[in-house]
């Protein structure tokens, strides 16, 4: 198991040395008017659209039938309870993050990850309480794609995930990576683990609520629509 | 992607952007324009008489003075526009006008909108062809323990002879005009006009 892991992330890592991720700059719109107000053709970054396409369909019927009537549910909970919950989820990212936060050489980062993990672990109730953003120590949200991006990768191409949604090759290639070095995977049994990605999902998916509605069951065209939003946001995010 | 009520500090904003022109020394068609609407959109959400309702079909009125709807309607389609039969083109504008309003306006909640403590103003940048880049932050309100949710909204005005308008809303770096235009011209490229108009009027009749 272990060497099949060791394998993956081996590839993984090759994808991107060999320039996998990166691609030429977008080329604007024709017309002026377009190119000025930033009209991008997102078509030329989404190379694996007919296999986005069919997965995206996956996850609309998949949100459709299974997570939007959960959610709905779910956010009945009371706000207190339902944060309570997205803390102890961001909570037990900071080991991940303190890792990150070192692979990048940023010991700001890595020291904040820690301070935040420690505080909200004990003074804030095993994560339920943010309590370390009250003293300044604010969520980062750090993992192996910024990593990455630290080192110059690019951002490669789009590609949707099975439930999770959008993503790049560099997000998903750093979710890979997140998922081997997490220090929680390391002592968290099998069960165990699929209870936090049951829990996680329900979260993201009431974190988003506003959002996902918009762009899956709002929008004339949700996978473009999405396609778009979620690429400008990440070159938002760049800067 | 965060959270779409940030749609909703946008209309805000959308209603107030060019009053923040104005404070650049913006042309006077620009300034009384944005003057009005600045005093009616802050009046319209202290308002403590109107019922949501009412408020919702004043912010209707507003935003289709503030926005122009035709022009953003027009470079959604791209080049389908142009080849556009004469006969759609109307029926497209309007329709296209109540969909746009109704994507922003739907997202007013009174709740929501006193939650709003500041707009900052980070720059405002003249840009060629009478376009004007206004980048600013949304404050909202914190709970007490926790700092309010701050949002980069960034919009583009345009100034015409007569009026200042805005041509496009950026909330944290997606842009309204791009993911239209990405939108309707993939919807107009397998559908055609007709298509939209009927997807638009579907979705208007969905709610």
């Amino acid at each position: 198991m272990h060497k099949t892991r060791r394998l993956l992330f081996i590839v993984l890592i090759g994808a991107i040395l060999l320039g996998g991720l990166s691609r030429p700059g977008l080329a604007l719109a024709q017309d002026d008017d377009a190119a000025a107000y930033g009209v991008q053709d997102f078509d030329k970054r989404d190379p694996f659209k007919p296999v986005n396409k069919a997965i995206f369909s996956f996850n609309l019927a998949t949100d459709k039938l299974i997570l939007r009537p959960i959610e709905h549910q779910y956010s009945k909970l009371p706000h207190p309870v339902r944060n309570g919950v997205n803390n102890f989820l961001q909570n037990l990212t900071e080991p991940l993050a303190f890792v990150n936060g070192v692979l990048q050489l940023k010991p700001h980062v890595a020291m904040t990850a820690a301070g935040r993990f420690f505080i909200n672990t004990t003074i804030g109730f095993l994560g339920f309480n943010d309590y370390a953003k009250t003293q300044g120590l604010a969520y980062q949200d750090e993992g192996f794609s910024k990593t990455l991006k630290r080192y110059g990768a690019g951002e490669g191409d789009y590609v949707v995930l099975p439930v999770i949604g959008p993503s790049t090759v560099r997000g998903t290639v750093g979710m890979v990576a997140d998922y081997f070095m997490d220090p929680v995977g390391w002592i968290t049994t099998t069960p165990e683990d699929i209870a936090l990605a049951t829990t996680k999902t329900v979260n993201d998916r009431d974190q988003n609520d506003d959002a996902i509605d918009e762009l899956y069951y709002q929008s004339i065209a949700p996978y473009v629509m999405t396609r778009a939003a979620y690429l400008q946001h990440q070159a938002f995010n760049k800067n | 992607m965060k959270n779409a009520k940030t749609l909703l500090f946008a209309l805000a904003l959308t209603l107030t952007a060019p009053a923040l022109a104005n404070a650049a020394a913006a042309p006077s068609a620009c300034q009384t324009f944005s003057t009005t609407m600045t005093t009616r959109i802050v009046s319209i959400f202290h308002n403590t008489k109107e019922t949501p309702m009412e408020k919702r079909t004043d912010l209707t009125k507003l935003f289709q003075q503030a926005v122009d709807t035709n022009w953003i309607g027009k470079f959604a389609l791209g080049p389908y526009w142009r080849t556009a039969p004469q006969q759609e083109r109307q029926p497209y504008l309007s329709t296209f006008q109540d969909y746009l309003t109704y994507i922003y306006v739907s997202k007013f909640h009174a709740d929501d909108a006193a939650k709003i403590k500041d707009i900052k103003l980070l720059s405002i940048v003249p840009q060629s062809g009478n376009r004007i880049y206004v980048k600013s932050v949304i404050e909202r309100q914190g709970d007490g323990k926790n700092p309010g949710e701050n949002t980069q909204v960034d919009y583009i005005l345009k100034q015409s002879p007569h009026q200042c308008q805005v041509h496009d809303i950026k909330i944290a770096g997606v842009s309204l005009l791009v993911t239209l235009r990405s939108e309707f011209s993939a919807l107009a490229s397998s559908a055609g006009i007709k298509g939209v108009i009927k997807q638009m009027r579907n979705r208007l009749a969905s709610d």
